[in-house]
C-alpha cells in the first residue's frame, strides 16, 4: 500500500475549502452604513450596547476583572482576569460581526451595526 | 517490536506523549499571533505518526493524555478543547487512512479541519452563544495552512520516526530508501 504525498485530485478540494470559506465569510460579514455598537454578552445574554462612537472604558459586576474599552469605531478587551488572555490578545475589533471572546469567563464582545438586529446578515 | 507486553505499550506511548509534549512545549515558545485558536500545531506530527504506525487505541490516548496535560498547565477550558479537538480529528484521519487511499496532504488537512471545527463548536457550548461562528472562514484557513505544515513536517520525520516502529512499511507509508531515492531521481531524468 502506497500513498501519495499529494495528488491532483486534492487540488480540488483545496479549492472547495476556499470556496466554503469565502461563502461563509460573505455571510457573516455585512457593512451597513449605521453607527457600530458593541455587545457585551454574558453566558449569551446582552448584558450592555456599547455604542463605538468615542473613547470610554467599560467595567460591570457581571464581567470579574474584565475591563472592556471603547473608542471611536471600535472596541476592545483590555484587560481580563483570566488564564488565556485570548480575549485581551484579539485586540481591537471594529467590523460588524468581529467578535472579542473569553470562553472561561463566558463573556463576548460582538460588533454590530445599530440598526440590524443581529450580528448576522439576514 | 513485540506488540503484545504491556511494558512495550506503555512505554511507546510515554514515548510519543513526551514528544507531543515538547513540540507543544515549543511551540508555545513562538510568538502567537493575535487569532485565537490558530496555532501552528506541531504534535499533531505526533499523532499522525501514531495513528499511522500504531492504531486508533494509541491514537486516543494519546489525544487524551495531551488533553489531560493541557488540563492540568492551562486550565479547563483548554483541557477540554484539546480532548475534544484531539479525539475528534484522530478518529477522522484513522477513518479516512482505513477506509480511503487519498494523500497524505488530504489526510493532515482533514486532521486540521476537523480539529479546528470541533473545537469551534465546544467554545459555542462553552459560552453558550454562536458569535463564534464568526472564526469559522480564519479557522478553516488556518487548517488549510498547519494542515499542509504538519504534512511536509510528518514526511520530513519519518525516517526518523520509524524507529519508534517497525510497522509503518507494513501499514502505511514506504519510507525509500536511498537505492531506491536514487533509481526515482535518474527513472524522471531519464
Amino acid at each position: 500500500m502506497n500513498r501519495p504525498f499529494f495528488a491532483k485530485r486534492d487540488l480540488f478540494w483545496a479549492a472547495l475549502v476556499f470556496a466554503a470559506v469565502t461563502v461563509v465569510f460573505c455571510l457573516l460579514t455585512r457593512q451597513s452604513g449605521s453607527p457600530l455598537v458593541a455587545e457585551v454578552r454574558v453566558e449569551d445574554r446582552v448584558v450592555a450596547e456599547l455604542r463605538l462612537t468615542e473613547a470610554g472604558v467599560f467595567t460591570d459586576p457581571l464581567l470579574p476583572d474584565m475591563v472592556i474599552e471603547t473608542d471611536k469605531g471600535r472596541v476592545r478587551v483590555r484587560s481580563s482576569g483570566c488564564p488565556d488572555q485570548v480575549c485581551v490578545h484579539t485586540g481591537w475589533i471594529s467590523r460588524s460581526g468581529e467578535a472579542a471572546v473569553c470562553l472561561p469567563n463566558r463573556v463576548s464582545v460582538t460588533v454590530r451595526a445599530e440598526d440590524q438586529d443581529r450580528w448576522i446578515a439576514g | 517490536m513485540k506488540t503484545k507486553n504491556p511494558a512495550y505499550f506503555v512505554a511507546r506511548m510515554a514515548l510519543l506523549f513526551a514528544l507531543a509534549a515538547l513540540l507543544s512545549f515549543l511551540e508555545g515558545m513562538l510568538p502567537a499571533l493575535p487569532l485565537p485558536g490558530v496555532k501552528l500545531g506541531l504534535a499533531h506530527i505526533v499523532t499522525m505518526y501514531t495513528l499511522f504506525a500504531f492504531g486508533i487505541r494509541e491514537g486516543a490516548i494519546l489525544a487524551l493524555l495531551r488533553g489531560g496535560l493541557a488540563f492540568f498547565t492551562r486550565g479547563a477550558v483548554a483541557g477540554l478543547l484539546s480532548l475534544t479537538g484531539g479525539v475528534l480529528s484522530a478518529l477522522v484521519i484513522f477513518c479516512l487512512l482505513r477506509s480511503t487511499h487519498c494523500s497524505f496532504w488530504l489526510l493532515s488537512v482533514c486532521g486540521a479541519l476537523t480539529h479546528n471545527l470541533s473545537q469551534l463548536v465546544v467554545s459555542m457550548l462553552v459560552i453558550g452563544s454562536s458569535v463564534v461562528v464568526y472564526y469559522i472562514p480564519i479557522l478553516m484557513l488556518s487548517a488549510l495552512v498547519t494542515g499542509t505544515l504538519t504534512a511536509v513536517l510528518l514526511r520530513g520525520t519519518l525516517p526518523a520516526l520509524s524507529r519508534i516502529s517497525s510497522e509503518l512499511e507494513r501499514i502505511e507509508y514506504h519510507v525509500p530508501s536511498q537505492r531506491e531515492k536514487d533509481k526515482r531521481r535518474d527513472r524522471s531524468s531519464r
